[in-house]
């Protein structure tokens, strides 16, 4: 069976896809794969410009906003915490995919990932960079962010260890440095490969620095295998780690709509969920830009497809127990938030928005079809990105704006420096990215090629 | 409209100021931990006055003094300067307590908009010019001054000082015909027109809610306005604060069209239009004519008007009227000023016939000079004016130009004056009119005398030189009586000389010392009500105004009250204690109205009166009668006062001249379109309904049916007398319990005697250097007070049961924000209070998530970047001004503890319960905030907690406050439930 | 094809790799260290005054005691700076044509003050009350050193957070009895230790560690 699933050419009927259309063979693969390298384009030129103004309006926003103060945002008393904390919980979510795809399915043996880990580790890299920003620029005084630090001061105080906030701190360090160290470590052998093949001495240098004297030797693949391994270890714990941890920074308090025992396991699929929603709007366009079908292949959207729809389900079920939970406590706070605030509140048409992004869009992925038509997947990907952000400004605004005494309630209303420093930190994740897709090999090379002499092999 | 006082923080954003920024930002993100504090200097005294110790306040008693009436005040002096008002325990009109208005006015002294310079015509003058011109000199400078004073007019505010009385004396004697006028627009007339027509004699009838057991307020807001409104209110306090299930309470009638504080502690409020007052004095009147039958004197039931009020509210009145005459001697009807002498009369009848008049209320002299006689009110002069005859106008005080009836144009006419005088704190209306400006000292900076309302004599003397170089009332008196050499302390101490029984300088020293002249009250007037006279005075009813018909009340506002303290921020930001709208004045309707005229609130109406236009925001107002629209004086001010210019409406322009200025029925009420209207992209300009957003604290009065508020009537507290749970469930937790060590300090907060007035929000403000935020602070709900009263609203929404809760940082023994905190900025201490450590906080705002009651407060922006250096000597030098991007809330107001343990422990023992309280709590007129030792069982604070009322707000949530409710209970007639 | 790199290219890659683990790990201590540093902490740099006022003079050869200046110090929270009209208490009979004493007089005459120099500068937020540290046995000495031999005073104590706390921890490590306070010389004739606890249960003092002891 499985020598004939992969004969080239050969059409199987659905659900299944080969997760390589064609054999490639080595010369070409690795030129097709590492041209972009030297070769010049207008769009994305003009693409870099685009993002490359939205970074300058974020750099002024935040800059205003350090300059002035919080004011400058719509936070107020009883919603302290608004757009930005919304973002960072947003952006540390998509990063959850990367390392999910690459470790996750590294352990597992996932042969379909390797055509899209590289992309997805930079997807990480780049919005945990985008995430961090926040829980700094949200402080009163972000110049004392250190004092979250656990380190011997002249004050002789310590950080509350009993807060969320610095493990918080700790755990967002330690993912975007393993994310890092891990997503550099895949590059190693590409960048010897395109150190071997791009024009001219200065650029080779320049791989040649990054490769770090890659030589291809038996001896440089073992030690290869070991570190990557390692890493993928140390990586997988975190995916579930720092969700874990940034969802305590809602759950430990006793705020209805945050006082929840399944944040943690509801912020993980979340995030893993929002994560590969924003994978594919990112391969989609890029598969068809640089004519990769047969390398990412419909078995790759037909997966992620799959993941949406089992991902997207538990977080419906987590909504529906939400609801539940708090009708069934019988506690008058939570029962209003969930069934009064919510649904009928100043944010309702939030909230049912998330429930049709979030919840209705990925019940498409049980058609086989749709799952492997890019468009749809691309436009319902889009869907499920907003449905996810506007689900973490349900539970931080929503929340926050209605809570237990009346008297105290107000509405939260985003000032034109949110917005910028919303759309500045979208700009400044498509500006990485576009320059990401110029200057590093997107698909890994050595594990495709690998990835190819293994299906001959099984095919003779 | 918009409005953004100077002490905001948020600054429009220029080109020039956004580059800045952006530079800025670098510099501080890099190294704004870390600037070096310069080297600081230390100036010692030269030669040091014996009585000051750096580091130690001084308090020192003097009077401030509104339209004629003293209150009695100490004043916190640290190092010369003053920096906090407490009420004077001995001082009839306080008694200790302290309203907003006396606590803001030590912002009103460093007021950085208040007039520095003797102008003439704009143009700056000396001192000596102006005593050339009016002292000594005038005989050759003026003609009146040959004619005998015939063409010089002064216009003073009603004044009760025996030192002004002593200068215009003089200035009578060297002019006999001078004329003097007074006017102030809430100077109360007609009470003193009633007792003219009713006694023969102007007398003040004087109160004692103390020794009644039932009280009807007829439109008279008792406990929160007028000059002796914190006597009352400690009164009314004494007569309902319940220690246990046997107490027994007064009973509080009122009738109102607006809702005030004290309609709020009524038992029974009745809505009634101003204009009904009148009907319902009468109806009561007949009612207890008709209960006491033939014990009436003879004649009277048949006198008395008929048709006496309409049918509405008639078992209400009936049910008083039975009240009132069951207690015999105990029961007090009082009449509002703003009510016409006919009511007066009728509320004065009633006391009479049930044997009240010597005992709950009773007659003496006033205090005011030449009170009820024509000197009071504009008539005489605006005809002297029109008449040409005023050569010299001399206006000490007060702001005529914008508080005059509008309909006799006194600007105008003031303007028409080729020589006119205006002595004033700010650069007014007034000052803009005349041609001479004086600025006025603040009565902080002055020496001088007034009486209380009960007649006491209470010194006012300076606690700091002039700033401004500003002059009082009577030292421009003194140049006119040509005494000018003289200095008014000089004149002062004379004229108590005069009066001095013994050793003048030690009773002169002993009153200001005491901040009062003992026994100095009047003695009650022997006063005999003429009931043959009595029926005539009554006026006939008016008729029932026809249904639909809207009628306006002009109403004493709050916070500004005639328009004075339009520029003190500190009011203007304080939530008006019945509608909590900030920075604003707003044409109040009932809801039904609302509903009837299609009016939502912050819809822009034009009221048309009597001739007159005025365009106002609308604001619905639960508790207003309906049909009665009520607009409160004293804004939108066009002064120079930079923070009071264009702050609401100028509701003078419909206040005219007649009986009853302050209200009259025959008000149009028509929405405005097009002005003022938000953008629409869908409606043209000429059909959309013109909007003000109106700076509200509190939008939401429902308390969702949750039990934040525990009510109860008395008979249903004698029944079951416990509101919490008498065990409380037990809290689990993961962390070892905290050390309590020592003294535990706490507070309880009584329900039933909190009327709202707001009081206790100011002293806050003053005390604990309280930032202010500006209108467009308030509509981001960022208002900064640390203490805020909560406003709930039960039942009928046309008329609620209204409940006042003074809401402020709860010091929870197991406090949610403390565990959240990632730099412990917010620590628990042993004596049981919940710390706020500015130094510390970074600003995650973490704390104020997980606060259920909402009450840490957070510096969005530097808000003392641009505070005057003047400004700045009104801060507490013991409190940290907090920089920006911390967390504040209120700490028990810690450095009064940490002070008092501090001389306690130095003497070896502990701090004792007592010697000193938080500064609400000193503030509040009637008591209802108690603060102490809760360790020490013997304790007021203790045994309060120990009350069967007793409870916790949200206590379901295990938070365990140190501050405890007294739950709120009321005392209806049972016949009217 | 020919190399891209040469030979010693490796070397400096292992160089630049340790260096930049030695800055990552490095900085941060050197920083640590940095603030702790007498130059940042301010101590020892006896400081300008515009008067030269002789703290040894005074003290140690006229032995006037520090109450007589600093007369508020155990009512009030501030020592006290002596006004000019106290220094001419002396100062009017002797040293009264003094060049040195010119400024003193100049101020005694216009009633304008003289403009010390701080030493001892805590930040506006701390609220330090030396009426009870003296009330309760702290002795000048202790926090300021021995003036009585500084020409030119200057700051002994580093004023850190961490150095008040290490005596509010222990106060028994400092307390000495109440007539020894103002003795810039006095050393206990038993272990510190041992008097510190008997003082400390005498005096009733107790380890003042809660934010607001100080922070209000």
């Amino acid at each position: 069976m499985a020598q004939t699933a992969a004969r080239p050419g050969t059409a199987r009927p659905e659900p299944f896809h080969p997760v390589l259309v064609g054999r490639p063979r080595e010369g070409p693969i690795t030129d097709q794969l590492l041209r972009h390298l030297w070769t010049r384009s207008r769009a994305w030129l003009v693409l870099l410009a685009l993002s490359g103004g939205g970074v300058l309006l974020l750099l002024f926003a935040v800059s205003y906003t350090v300059a002035v103060g919080i004011g400058v945002w719509g936070n107020s008393i009883p919603v302290a915490w608004a757009f930005a904390i919304t973002n960072f919980v947003w952006w540390i979510g998509i990063g959850h995919a990367g390392t999910f795809i690459s470790a996750f399915l590294l352990l597992l043996q996932q042969s379909w990932r390797t055509s899209i880990n590289r992309v997805a580790e930079a997807m990480t890299l780049f919005a945990v960079l985008n995430a961090a920003l926040f829980p700094l620029i949200h402080l009163g005084r972000p110049w004392f962010f250190y004092w979250l630090a656990p380190y011997p001061a002249t004050m002789g105080v310590w950080p509350n260890f009993k807060s969320a906030l610095p493990w918080d701190a700790a755990a967002v360090g330690t993912y975007f440095t393993v994310s890092l160290l891990f997503w550099y470590t895949g590059l190693i052998p590409d960048l010897a490969a395109a150190r071997d093949r791009v024009p001219g001495r200065l650029r080779r240098r320049l791989y040649g620095v990054f490769a770090l004297g890659w030589q291809g030797s038996g001896r440089d693949w073992h030690h290869y295998r070991v570190a990557y391994g390692l890493l993928a270890g140390l990586a997988t714990p975190l995916v579930v780690s720092v969700h874990n941890i940034v969802s305590l920074d809602f759950a430990i308090t006793q705020l209805p709509g945050w006082h929840s025992t399944i944040f943690p396991p509801y912020f993980v699929v979340g995030a893993i969920y929002s994560g590969f929603a924003m994978v594919v709007t990112l391969l989609v366009p890029i598969r068809s830009l640089f004519g990769l079908q047969h390398v990412i292949t419909a078995r790759h959207l037909d997966n992620v497809a799959k993941l949406l729809l089992a991902t997207g389900l538990i977080v419906a079920y987590s909504y529906l127990t939400e609801v539940f939970v708090a009708w069934y406590s019988g506690n008058p706070f939570e029962m209003y938030t969930f069934l009064v605030n919510f649904p009928r509140g100043p944010y309702a048409p939030m909230y049912w928005l998330m429930i049709v992004c979030n919840v209705l869009v990925p019940q498409l992925f049980w058609a086989g079809s749709l799952r492997t038509n890019a468009a749809v997947l691309f436009v319902a990907s889009l869907l499920i990105n907003v449905g996810m952000w506007t689900e973490r400004f349900m539970i931080i605004v929503g929340s926050l704006s209605r809570d237990f005494l009346p008297s105290a309630w107000a509405v939260y209303r985003p000032t034109w420096v949110d917005l910028s420093i919303l759309s500045g930190t979208l700009a400044l994740f498509v500006f990485l990215f576009v320059l990401f897709l110029r200057f590093v090999p997107f698909v890994p090379i050595s594990e495709l090629k690998e990835l190819t002499h293994e299906l001959e092999r099984k095919e003779r | 409209m918009h409005h953004l006082p100077p002490l905001s923080g948020a600054s429009g954003l220029t080109r020039r100021a956004l580059f800045e920024w952006v530079g800025a930002s670098l510099a501080l993100a890099g190294v704004g931990g870390c600037a070096e504090p310069p080297t600081e200097q230390i100036l010692p005294y030269a030669t040091q006055p014996p009585e000051v110790t750096p580091g130690i306040p001084r308090y020192y008693a003097t009077s401030m003094v509104l339209d004629g009436f003293a209150t009695g005040l100490l004043v916190e002096s640290h190092v010369g300067r003053p920096t906090k008002i407490e009420g004077n325990p001995d001082h009839p009109a306080s008694l200790g307590a302290t309203g907003a208005y006396e606590q803001a006015s030590i912002l009103g002294l460093y007021d950085p908009h208040r007039a520095r310079a003797l102008l003439e015509r704009g143009q700056p003058r000396a001192w000596s010019a102006f005593l050339e011109r009016y002292g000594l000199a005038a005989p050759r400078s003026h003609r009146w001054a040959a004619a005998g004073g015939a063409g010089l007019h002064l216009l003073l505010e009603p004044t009760s000082s025996p030192l002004v009385a002593e200068l215009l004396g003089r200035v009578r004697a060297a002019y006999p015909r001078a004329q003097v006028h007074f006017h102030a627009p809430l100077a109360p007339l007609s009470p003193l027109e009633a007792a003219r027509r009713l006694l023969g004699r102007p007398l003040l009838a004087q109160y004692d809610l103390g020794r009644a057991d039932v009280v009807v307020a007829l439109d008279a807001d008792l406990l929160a306005s007028g000059p002796f409104h914190l006597r009352y209110a400690r009164q009314l306090a004494e007569r309902r604060r319940v220690a246990g299930p046997t107490d027994g309470m007064s009973r509080l009638y009122v009738a109102e069209a607006t809702p005030t504080p004290t309609g709020v502690l009524a038992d029974h409020r009745v809505r009634a239009r101003s204009a009904e007052v009148h009907g319902i004095a009468l109806a009561l009147l007949a009612a207890v004519v008709a209960a006491l039958g033939r014990d009436a004197p003879g004649g009277l039931a048949a006198a008395l008007p008929r048709a006496a009020g309409p049918a509405a509210h008639g078992d209400q009145v009936r049910a008083m009227a039975r009240d009132l005459t069951a207690r015999p001697g105990a029961g007090l009807v009082v009449a509002g000023d703003r009510q016409p002498p006919a009511v007066h009369v009728a509320a004065h009848l009633v006391n009479a016939l049930l044997g009240n008049v010597g005992r709950t209320v009773w007659w003496t002299e006033s205090p005011i000079l030449e009170a009820g006689e024509p000197s009071h009110g504009l008539g005489p002069l605006v005809d002297a004016l029109r008449a040409g005859a005023v050569e010299t106008l001399v206006v000490l005080e007060g702001n005529p130009s914008y508080t005059a009836p509008a309909d006799l144009e006194l600007p105008r006419l003031l303007r028409g004056v080729a020589d006119s005088v205006y002595l004033g704190l700010f650069e007014n209306e007034t000052a803009r009119d005349c041609r001479w400006f004086v600025p006025a000292a603040h009565y902080l900076e002055s020496w001088g005398d007034a009486r209380a309302r009960d007649g006491t004599l209470s010194p006012v003397q300076p606690l700091i030189r002039p700033l401004y170089g500003g002059r009082t009332v009577a030292d421009v008196l003194a140049v006119l009586a040509g005494l000018a050499g003289r200095s008014t302390y000089d004149l002062l101490r004379e004229t108590h000389a005069r009066r001095a029984t013994g050793d003048a300088a030690a009773e002169f020293e002993a009153a200001l010392r005491e901040g009062l002249v003992a026994g100095s009250a009047f003695p009650r007037a022997d006063a005999r009500i003429d009931l043959a006279r009595a029926p005539s005075l009554l006026g006939p009813a008016a008729a029932p105004a026809p249904e639909g018909t809207l009628e306006l009340d002009l109403v004493q506002d709050a916070r500004v009250y005639d328009g004075r303290f339009a520029d003190n921020p500190w009011l203007q930001e304080l939530p008006d204690p019945m509608t909590k709208l900030t920075w604003d004045n707003a044409a109040l309707v009932s809801p039904r109205t609302a509903a009837r005229l299609g009016l939502a609130n912050e819809a822009v109406v034009e009221l048309a009166c009597r001739g007159r236009t005025l365009r106002a925001p609308v604001l619905v107002q639960p508790g207003q009668a309906d049909d009665a629209v009520s607009l409160a004086l004293g804004y939108g001010r066009d002064g120079a006062e930079a923070v009071a210019r264009g702050v609401g409406v100028n509701a003078f322009g419909l206040f005219l001249a007649g009986e009853s200025p302050f209200f009259s029925g025959g008000l149009a009420l028509t929405p405005v379109v097009g002005r003022e209207a938000p953008p629409s992209p869908v409606m043209p300009p000429a059909r959309r309904p013109a909007r003000h957003r109106l700076a509200v604290t509190q939008p939401h009065r429902s308390a969702q049916g949750r039990a934040i508020v525990r009510r109860a009537t008395l008979a249903e507290y004698r029944e079951a007398p416990r509101a919490a749970p008498a065990q409380p469930r037990p809290v689990q937790t993961l962390y070892e319990p905290h050390r309590y060590e020592g003294v535990q300090w706490g507070m309880t907060i009584d329900l039933t005697v909190c009327s709202g007035c707001s009081a206790c929000v100011v002293a806050c403000q003053a005390e604990n250097n309280v930032p202010v935020v500006g209108r467009d602070g308030v509509l981001g709900s960022r208002e900064m007070h640390w203490l805020r009263i909560d406003r709930y609203d039960e039942g009928d929404p046309d008329s609620p049961a209204v409940s006042m809760l003074p809401m402020l940082c709860q010091h929870c023994e197991r406090a949610p924000c403390e565990y959240v905190c990632p730099v412990n900025a917010t620590v628990h201490s042993p004596d049981g209070l919940n710390e706020q450590v500015y130094n510390r906080c970074i600003g995650t705002r973490f704390c104020s998530n997980n606060c259920p009651y909402k009450v840490r407060r957070f510096n969005w922006f530097d808000y003392n970047a641009d505070r005057t250096e003047t400004q700045k000597m009104a801060m507490n030098p013991d409190v940290t001004v907090r920089a920006r991007g911390v967390m504040e809330k209120c700490t028990f107001c810690v450095q009064r503890i940490r002070r008092h343990e501090i001389e306690a422990r130095i003497e070896g023992r502990p701090a004792p319960d007592g010697g000193f309280t938080t500064a609400c709590a000193q503030a509040c007129p009637t008591g209802a905030i108690v603060f102490g030792r809760i360790d020490d069982p013997r304790t007021d604070v203790a045994r309060l907690r120990r009350q069967p009322r007793a409870y916790a707000v949200l206590e379901e949530l295990g938070t365990e406050p140190r501050v405890r409710y007294l739950a709120r209970l009321t005392n209806p007639n049972p016949e009217l439930t | 094809m020919a190399a891209l790199f040469p030979r010693w290219s490796n070397r400096v890659a292992r160089g630049v790799i340790a260096a930049v683990v030695l800055l990552v790990l490095g900085l941060p201590v050197a920083l640590m260290a940095w603030v702790r540093t007498p130059y940042n902490l301010g101590q020892g740099y006896p400081i300008e005054q515009p008067v030269q006022f002789d703290h040894r003079h005074h003290v140690a050869d006229d032995g006037i005691d520090c109450r007589y200046c600093h007369s508020a110090v155990e009512r009030s929270s501030t020592a006290g700076i002596p006004s000019t009209s106290l220094c001419m208490n002396c100062h009017g009979q002797i040293w009264n044509t003094s060049p040195l004493l010119a400024p003193v007089r100049a101020s005694y005459e216009t009633g304008r003050p003289i403009a010390w120099n701080r030493v001892h500068q805590l930040p506006d937020f701390v609220y330090f009350d030396h009426a009870i540290h003296v009330g309760k046995g702290i002795g000048c000495v202790s926090c300021h050193g021995r003036v009585d031999l500084m020409p030119r005073v200057f700051q002994v104590a580093p004023l850190t957070m961490g150095w008040c706390l290490d005596c509010h921890r222990a106060p028994e490590r400092h307390l000495r009895p109440l007539d020894q306070i103002t003795n810039m010389a006095w050393t206990p004739d038993r272990p510190q230790l041992e008097v510190g606890r008997e003082l400390k249960a005498r005096y009733g003092v107790r380890e003042m560690t809660t934010c607001t002891t100080c922070h209000r």
